[in-house]
């Protein structure tokens, strides 16, 4: 999996692209958790990574355990079909915030 | 029927995969939808094993795969020699706990019970074997 980080005034934009699986979870935990500061406004563009197992969901939640600990915010853009399946599969939709476009994910923060 | 044997640990966890997806795929009947899920089923049981079966030494596990074209159907045999464990039987995690309450573990199980057509386990001269039938249309 690649990770791209662009910052847009105070949001950082996390792109993942690949895929989200047992093989690059570790990496791509030990990446993001670098990003996360005091405050940390997170949007992690998603649109490119086209498998999430649930090695992969673990990452995201511990990365939204660290942001809640931080007073940080951290929100998922542009799933697509089989990802947003194992997110419903799991609950995950309900726990973790997701928006359609990766606009009005960076508009929410 | 296709079978590969590898020591079970993270680093051959894509062959493992690479094993059952291309050889499914070969047979050009399944929808990329259901060769993912194929793949996932097969990460979150083969995960597993590589995390909790063998405790004490790395030992190895049995991938079998057999395709019946005619009716689009996959059946997989996972085999190990680990310590005894029934996924039937794992209790479901909390779904809707918040996420300071969520727990890490459980899930890939679930995911996998979710997305088979079905899932049978048998403890045979000790060894744990899994057999896991999905559709593939």
């Amino acid at each position: 999996m690649k990770i791209e980080v662009e910052k847009k005034d105070n949001i950082k934009i996390i792109r993942l692209i690949g895929d989200l699986d047992g093989t690059s979870a570790p990496e791509v935990r030990e990446e993001i958790i670098s990003h996360i500061n005091d405050n940390s406004k997170l949007v992690f563009d998603m649109s490119q990574c086209e498998y999430i197992s649930s090695a992969g969901l673990r990452v995201l939640l511990i990365i939204a355990k660290k942001l809640k600990a931080k007073g940080g915010q951290g929100v998922l853009a542009g799933l697509v079909e089989e990802v947003k399946d194992v997110m419903e599969i799991t609950g995950f939709d309900h726990m973790l915030t997701s928006y359609e476009s990766i606009d009005t994910a960076i508009n929410s923060l | 029927m296709p079978s590969i044997k590898l020591p079970a640990t993270i680093e051959n966890l894509d062959r493992m995969l690479e094993f059952v997806v291309n050889g499914v795929n070969h047979f050009e009947i399944a929808t990329e939808n259901s060769l993912k899920k194929l793949r996932l089923v097969c990460e979150e049981m083969l995960t597993n094993i590589i995390d909790y079966s063998y405790p004490k030494q790395t030992g190895e596990v049995k991938i079998i795969y057999k395709v019946v074209t005619e009716e689009k159907k996959v059946i997989i045999k996972i085999i190990d020699h680990g310590v005894p464990f029934n996924p039937v039987e794992y209790k479901k995690p909390n779904l809707s706990a918040s996420i300071e309450e969520r727990d890490i573990g459980g899930l890939g199980i679930h995911i996998a019970k979710r997305i088979v057509d079905q899932m049978k386990y048998q403890r045979n001269e000790e060894q744990n074997v899994l057999t896991i039938v999905k559709f593939i249309n």
